[in-house]
């Protein structure tokens, strides 16, 4: 029996635009979502870092308020999204796999969201630009048939790929208010973005 | 775009080459608009630095139409003479992905002459991009042995080692940073996250109270005091550990009063009620 994943079209656009934001950076951030026993509902993700993604201190005070967050709105921390510093590496690093570690601990169908930047260019208007990862049998892998009809992975929104690929064209990416952000200008709410409207 | 509003687009132009930020997408569209708008050619020989500028910032987001334009225009005055010319063409096959000669053309440069520090730099980046970390970070610690006054340098090293979870290594980067610039309060910053990461606590919490000695209420700071001492409370070595806790939630809650959002107060709050 394999679980279903549904995801929406925030969830989706949030890792990508938060890595066009700062295209010369590691980005990363959680996922929050609904959980049943068939299936994992991503919702929505909050951007964490730009910056300073090896160090702790603010990641730990992340987390919690994220946790915070989450409650307050019915949902829970469903995964972990990161976009690596260089577009071609889309493998999970070590500092994903250790927040991934915790957030499992609570839901084990807990998923990796890996920002493929190659395909947000690409002339395929379908293919997503997010490699999904699965823990199964101690590791974490690729879901590359991922967001195919095949797959245990799909959109709640059917135009969701071009759709987000067309928020490129108004600069939406600016709108993206992460941590790192907050922390340097409070009034700047990073669990909404609310400029940001998708 | 009239006169008055070309004046503060250069004057803003010459703002970001003061301070070094990365705000290509920025600098590049206001250059396309200069350009396009012909108000380049009355600034004489204060055109020359904008046209480097707009045409690093082009390479940076991919307009290799509007790089080549400026390139164009600064050959009309340059060649490759010069150094500093000759290295944003090395720029230009980078950005072209031609890796290769872009390596050539700056080994050019180093043998005329070895100590230019643009084509040592570019050197390094193009390790990077080739994902040889390893040689990158050799060849920045060779340069820092006679630059060792270059921060932009010791940062790019520090970010190596954090990227390569060297957390030892990175430290001593941010302490030659620390004599540097002992003012500088990012840099106590930076410090203070490495210990914190690395679990010393007592220095971790030392580095953030310098950071509000030098800036006034630092919300990254006051995150990081508060977390420090939470985790000193029981330590019989750190003395005052519980009264800067109590400082700490006490300077967030009144900076979050002031400009907080609804939403991210309350968030606030119920995580500073936690220990």
């Amino acid at each position: 029996m394999s679980i279903q994943y549904k995801v929406s079209p925030r969830a989706y656009a949030l890792p990508i635009l938060h890595a066009a934001k700062y295209s010369s950076s590691t980005v990363c951030g959680v996922l929050l979502g609904k959980v049943d026993a068939q299936e994992v509902e991503v919702v929505s993700a909050i951007p964490f870092f730009h910056h300073w993604t090896a160090l702790t201190p603010m990641l730990e005070t992340a987390l919690q308020q994220a946790e915070i967050y989450a409650t307050l709105n019915d949902l829970k921390i469903v995964g972990w999204y990161q976009a690596n510093e260089h577009d071609d590496d889309v493998t999970v690093h070590d500092n994903a796999i250790k927040v991934t570690d915790l957030i499992r601990q609570r839901i084990p169908q807990a998923v990796i969201f890996i920002v493929d930047d190659r395909k947000t260019d690409s002339s395929d208007k379908k293919e997503s630009s997010i490699l999904p990862y699965i823990f199964s049998e101690n590791q974490w892998r690729a879901n590359k048939l991922a967001f195919t009809k095949e797959s245990n992975f799909g959109f709640t929104y059917e135009e969701t790929v071009p759709k987000v690929r067309g928020l490129f064209s108004t600069s939406a990416y600016n709108k993206v208010v992460d941590f790192d952000d907050h922390l340097e200008d409070v009034s700047l709410d990073w669990f909404t973005s609310p400029e940001l409207k998708i | 775009m009239s006169r008055l509003d070309s004046a503060a687009v250069v004057e803003e132009l010459q703002s970001y080459r003061l301070t070094n930020e990365r705000k290509s997408e920025r600098v590049a569209a206001l250059g396309a608009r200069l350009i396009r708008e012909k108000q380049l050619s009355k600034l004489g020989e204060q055109v020359w630095p904008i046209y480097e500028q707009i045409a690093v910032a082009a390479f940076d987001v991919g307009d290799l139409e509007l790089a080549n334009h400026c390139i164009a225009q600064l050959r009309t005055r340059f060649n490759e003479k010069s150094l500093r010319f000759k290295r944003l063409t090395g720029m230009k096959l980078e950005a072209e992905g031609k890796l290769g000669q872009a390596q050539a053309v700056y080994d050019s440069i180093l043998e005329q002459d070895e100590t230019n520090m643009l084509a040592s730099k570019r050197q390094i980046a193009l390790f990077k991009e080739r994902r040889k970390d390893q040689e990158a970070m050799e060849a920045l610690t060779k340069y820092l042995d006679t630059y060792y006054d270059d921060h932009e340098a010791w940062l790019e090293l520090c970010h190596l080692y954090l990227s390569k979870h060297a957390y030892e290594q990175a430290a001593f980067c941010c302490e030659e940073l620390l004599l540097l610039q002992p003012g500088n309060h990012i840099f106590h910053l930076k410090y203070a996250e490495i210990m914190f990461t690395l679990h010393n606590y007592p220095l971790a919490l030392k580095q953030y109270c310098k950071v509000l000695e030098l800036c006034k209420d630092h919300v990254r700071a006051l995150y990081g005091l508060d977390l420090c001492a939470s985790k000193l409370l029981e330590s019989k070595d750190t003395e005052y550990a519980q009264d800067l806790h109590a400082l700490a939630k006490e300077r967030l809650l009144d900076v979050y009063s002031a400009k907080g959002t609804n939403d991210t107060s309350k968030v606030v709050q119920t995580y500073l009620s936690m220990v």
